[in-house]
């Protein structure tokens, strides 16, 4: 397993170091035995060529490192159920041949290796020679990975017709040097752990609650990148956070369920207890009323997406069409499993109405005094992360970008932040902020969702407080609503349900409903938001380029904050799936203490 | 021998004391009592049998790699199996139909700490799902059967046991795990001697296994074992990009007799020269001819070509090549010749035995069976899976957690009347390459395991992975060493070609893997000669060692 994540809090410490007089080694990085056995190793590389020369040579190298302390305690009703505590570090290392124009990546087989790896490995130990031998290991498989990917990509290109848009394989960086002091930060093990014992039995209280689960993550991390182009970057990497699940069954036998996660840069920065207490026993409560709520029904109409459900609507629609990945090279015929974004051919185009702006800003690390978790300095590609206007006026402006060139950017603005595919880097999103130049209060939004139903007489509004996102269900629920969206006409990508959905009746009565889902939502129906509140909220959440951000699902981590208005939309379809129920338990369950 | 492990055989199947039941049995049998009380009530159809059972793993590892920590790993976890029988023993949602491979149990952690309240809750809803599954693959079965012909061996789906009650626990784990890194810091650093050792480690693992069983019929177990386990690796590259390796480890059933530094060094030192000398030999040409196999070797071959042919769940299954199925009383190893399974039996010439168990996982009390006297077949390794002619288990129900129980091996002891001294056996060996004009035999000394296909669709043959290999001249010349040979062919033509065995017994200890999970096993015999074993040549990589020289190698900058 192998998780990453990338942030920075401590820049400040960082530019005082840059500041002071440089007699010491600490700009220069020859305190930190890492460094310098990374720099080393990465210099003498330079020396790699295979017997025959030619255009396989390298033109660069990325040494990548995370030293990461994982602390990780999952909690049920009251006990912990799994405790580690695991120091681990990551390297990656990178080889790209032949030249910034023409290299190894880019071919469905790059970065597939078939001979044998002697880079399993990596010492732990600040010992020079060791961390010294392990990258040579690593630097000869990704070489060697390197060549094996470029003959594969040489041989489909020769049986291939020219391409239409021959773009450059690499974009050139201006080299970055930031070597922040890093302070490692100590937990207090056993008290995080009674602590996450104690919040996850908040769900005992709910019989209505028959499955629940409380997980805790520390990672405590120093990440390092080191290129051939010049960049040297050290840097704070660490994450703190919790994610809460409760299932319960209705009458009918149908699962209903909600999930909360709280994520923070540093432990210090969590939610206090008080409010996490809070927000878990809201899930609870979540549990509870869907429990007892009445099946929803097909609805075709109008629809209020509050803010929290906007922003969770918007990270899917929006957000993850952002990236816009390079389809890789392949023999003729060969089928390649590639997904594209929904908006590749857009920029320039009109994808929201023409009173909103979005903006992904990297570089804020607070909004209205709050945390702000998609804050980094750099990406994982050591490039500065960028502010971008992503929509101007409602018209796509540009993608978040890797140093993979695009057709409509060349360069990057550092939002390499997801492992990608086929030796890329993935872009995503950081801080977005949804930005409207007209809104009015949430209240009156309400009314004008009631007037609309009024006059298309329906007897009623839908109103989406909460969808499931990050999803919370396995895998099985996952693929079922994966087969569901290109059916209904919308995106190829599932879309999340939702979770608290309302009928909104004409005396504004708000009826929670269950077991909903959309249909044909697609990021085509962003244009048809009709109007945004004045009131907007904060919503983070760990992004891990799994489907839906699934909750749990491992890879490099970026923790995500989106800003954003409730969204009246002019029509939004659910649909109930025709799923079979389980039954309901034969057994009733066991009663709190009956076993004392 | 290796290791001058001073052991109790009590300590091990008694864990030093027997206890009374851990607060765990009664919250598991409060739970078993209250589903499956409400469930044959209620439930349509209703169970006949309903078990618990919890692995409590508490782990230690570290691994170093020249001089320094590559890993270091410590936790616990308890892991819960649900066994729910829906129908009757005659026919249950367990039947074998087919190709199919049933798994109902879904593992799941439970608390830690021995809290009522959120087990009850998990062993509840878990057994509600486990129920769903058997039930529903019952009514599909039940249906399919009256388009079916009938089976070969139409024996019922589950035994009748004698319940049990035992209560025992392993002696608590004790691993200083900052004096360990400190060892394994110095004795790792001892491989960079060798060059050839691309990359090596000197790991050493610790375990505290504690199962915690309870049934509907009233079994009540609770056994456990502390194990360890060191090993050392060294992997390099040939000249011509073959793979090689070499490893030596440690077993113990007590973490207090893992072997010190100066017999850890030894060991380095063997693995290190063993891969530098395995780079410099020829490699291996195909052969066919006389051999004698090591009593290591000669264990994995025993384990593999003959174990795992005998294990009783593959007798009725029609997918099976079934290579013995109706064997039973008739010659299946030459006459001096006898195989026994002993999951009672804890250690072998003071080497602790890694298939050493008190009480399988169907709660079944461990007893010794000569599954092979003087050649012939007597009987298969039972779990409480019926065959036709063994409607009992004899204690070989064996699983890893979240898997579903099949039989399987324990500890293999291979017994010989036909026994010489090595150098007698050696002395057979070079009149049978004279006798059969060849130019030169061969001696396997160790190898790593291996791998099996029992399925009747797949080939019926076997391949056990030397690691060091000699070829023995009969002109008197020096054993030369060979690189890159791998055992092939198939199984019975395998068996009647032992002539004679020595009198030493080797104890290879190991992991086995098949439909149930990883189960620990060892396998003990003596070094077999026979007059016929083939070799290919192994599969060659075609990448080249490392380009650059390995950076230590030309100092710090």
């Amino acid at each position: 397993m192998i998780i990453r994540i990338l942030a920075v809090s401590g820049l400040l410490a960082c530019s005082a170091t840059l500041l002071l007089p440089q007699k010491s080694d600490a700009l220069s990085g020859n305190d930190d035995v890492i460094l310098r056995a990374m720099r080393d190793e990465l210099e003498r590389s330079r020396e790699l060529r295979v017997v025959s020369g030619g255009d396989d040579s390298p033109y660069f190298f990325s040494y990548d490192l995370t030293d990461t302390n994982e602390f990780h305690v999952a909690a049920v009703l009251g006990s912990p159920i799994a405790v580690s505590n695991v120091h681990f570090r990551a390297p990656q290392v990178e080889v790209r041949i032949g030249s910034y124009d023409f290299d190894n990546t880019g071919h469905i087989f790059s970065g597939r290796y078939s001979g044998a790896r002697f880079d399993n490995t990596f010492p732990l130990d600040d010992n020079y020679m060791a961390l010294r031998d392990a990258l040579w290991l690593s630097t000869d498989t990704a070489y060697k990975t390197a060549i094996e990917s470029m003959s594969r990509k040489r041989a489909a290109l020769n049986s291939a017709s020219a391409q239409t848009d021959k773009l450059p394989d690499f974009s050139r960086v201006e080299p970055v040097k930031s070597l922040a002091k890093i302070t490692r930060r100590k937990i207090d093990e056993p008290a995080w752990t009674a602590r996450v014992a104690k919040l996850s039995s908040l769900f005992g209280a709910f019989s209505e609650v028959i499955a629940s689960g409380l997980d805790f993550q520390n990672l405590d991390g120093v990440t390092y990148l080191l290129t051939s182009e010049g960049t040297a970057i050290r840097y704070d990497d660490s994450l703190s956070w919790f994610f809460a699940r409760a299932e319960g069954q209705t009458p009918d036998g149908m699962m209903v369920r909600d999930a909360v996660s709280f994520q923070a840069l540093e432990p210090s920065k969590l939610p206090s207890e008080a409010d996490m207490r809070q927000r878990l026993t809201a899930v609870g409560e979540n549990v509870r009323a869907l429990s007892y709520a009445p099946l929803g029904e097909s609805f075709s109409g109008p629809t209020l997406f509050e803010p929290e459900a906007a922003a969770q609507i918007l990270a899917q629609l929006l957000g993850d069409n952002l990236r816009s990945p390079r389809k890789p090279l392949a023999e003729p015929g060969r089928n390649v499993s590639f997904n594209p974004s929904e908006l590749e051919t857009k920029i320039g185009s009109r994808i929201l109405p023409d009173w909103m702006d979005v903006v992904d800003d990297p570089t804020q690390s607070t909004w209205q005094g709050k945390p702000l978790v998609g804050f980094y300095q750099f990406d994982l590609e050591g490039v500065p992360g960028k502010p971008v206007v992503v929509v101007e006026k409602g018209v796509l402006k540009s993608f978040l970008t890797t140093r993979q060139p695009l057709k409509s950017s060349a360069a990057s603005n550092g939002h390499a932040r997801l492992s990608g595919n086929y030796g890329a880097r993935s872009g995503a999103i950081s801080n977005l902020f949804v930005k409207t130049s007209q809104s009015e209060p949430l209240s009156d939004l309400k009314k004008k969702l009631i007037d609309m139903c009024k006059e298309r007489n329906k007897p009623y509004g839908m109103l989406v407080r909460k969808l499931d996102y990050p999803f919370s269900a396995g895998r099985g629920e996952l693929q079922a609503l994966g087969q569901s969206g290109p059916q209904g006409g919308g995106s190829v990508r599932p879309i999340s349900p939702p979770v608290l959905v309302y009928r909104v009746y004409a005396d504004g009565r708000e009826e929670l409903v269950r077991g909903l889902r959309f249909r044909g939502v697609s990021s085509r129906s962003l244009r048809d938001v009709l109007a945004a509140s004045r009131e907007t909220v904060l919503f983070d959440y760990v992004n891990n380029g799994a489907p839906l951000a699934t909750l749990g699902a491992g890879g490099i981590l970026a923790p995500t904050s989106i800003v954003a208005p409730a969204l009246l939309f002019e029509e939004i379809e659910f649909e109930v799936p025709q799923d079979q129920l389980p039954k309901l338990p034969v057994v009733p369950p066991p009663h709190s203490g009956s076993s004392h | 021998m290796r290791t001058s492990a001073v052991f109790s055989l009590a300590a091990l199947l008694l864990g030093g004391s027997v206890h009374g039941q851990s607060p765990l049995v009664k919250i598991l049998s409060d739970e078993l009592e209250r589903n499956f009380t409400a469930l044959k009530q209620k439930a349509d159809p209703a169970p006949y049998f309903l078990g618990y059972e919890v692995t409590d793993l508490q782990e230690d590892l570290i691994l170093a790699s020249r001089g320094s920590i590559d890993g270091q790993n410590h936790s616990r976890n308890r892991i819960l199996d649900t066994t729910v029988r829906v129908g009757t023993p005659k026919f249950d949602n367990y039947r074998r139909v087919g190709s199919d491979r049933v798994r109902f149990t879904l593992p799941t952690r439970i608390a830690l700490d021995d809290n009522a309240d959120s087990i009850r809750k998990t062993v509840w809803l878990t057994t509600d799902r486990v129920y769903r599954g058997a039930a529903q693959r019952l009514i599909r079965i039940q249906s399919d059967e009256k388009l079916r012909s009938a089976a070969a061996d139409g024996s019922d789906d589950f035994s009748v046991e004698q319940p049990q009650k035992f209560f025992s626990s392993p002696p608590e784990l004790k691993f200083n795990s900052a004096e360990w890194a400190a060892r394994l810091r110095k004795v790792s650093a001892e491989m960079s001697k060798y060059p050839g050792a691309i990359n090596s480690d000197v790991g050493v693992e610790v375990q505290r296994v504690m199962t915690t069983l309870v049934t509907s019929e009233g079994t009540r177990v609770e056994t456990g074992r502390l194990f360890a386990r060191l090993m050392i690796s060294a992997r390099g590259k040939a000249t011509d990009g073959m793979d090689l390796g070499s490893m030596e480890t440690f077993e113990t059933g007590d973490p207090s007799t893992l072997p010190k530094d100066a017999q850890i060094l030894e060991a380095v030192e063997r693995a290190g020269k063993n891969l530098t000398a395995l780079l410099h030999a020829p490699p291996a040409d195909p052969f066919v001819g006389p051999a004698i196999l090591s009593g290591r070797a000669a264990g994995v071959f025993f384990h593999e070509i003959f174990g795992h042919r005998i294990e009783g769940h593959r007798q009725k299954d029609e997918t099976e090549g079934q290579t013995f199925t109706k064997s039973v009383g008739k010659p299946v190893l030459p006459t001096f010749l006898s195989v026994i399974f002993d999951p009672t039996r804890a250690e072998y010439n003071g080497i602790t035995l890694n298939g050493t168990y008190a009480y399988d996982d169907e709660g079944v009390k461990a007893r010794p069976i000569v599954a092979v006297d003087k050649g012939i077949l007597k009987e298969f390794l039972m779990s409480r899976s019926p065959i036709n002619g063994f409607p009992n288990s004899n204690g070989h129900g064996r699983r890893s957690p979240g898997n579903e129980i099949v039989s399987r091996q324990s500890n293999l002891i291979v017994e010989s009347s036909n026994k010489v001294s090595d150098a007698e056996l050696r002395k057979m060996l070079i009149e049978e390459i004279k006798k059969q004009g060849k130019p030169y035999g061969l001696y396997f000394d160790q190898v790593t395991g291996g791998y099996t296909t029992t399925a009747s669709r797949g080939l019926q043959a076997f391949t056990v992975i030397p690691l060091i290999v000699y070829r023995v001249f009969a002109d008197g010349r020096p054993d030369e060493l060979i690189r890159g040979a791998d055992i092939v062919g198939t199984p019975l033509a395998s068996f009647e070609k032992i002539i004679a065995t020595s009198d030493k017994m080797e104890v290879f200890n190991g992991i086995c893997g098949a439909e149930s999970g990883n189960v620990p096993v060892s396998a003990v015999a003596p070094a077999l000669l026979v007059s016929q074993i083939e070799i290919q040549r192994k599969e060659r990589s075609q990448d080249r060692p490392p380009i650059l020289a390995r950076p230590s190698s030309e100092g710090p900058k």
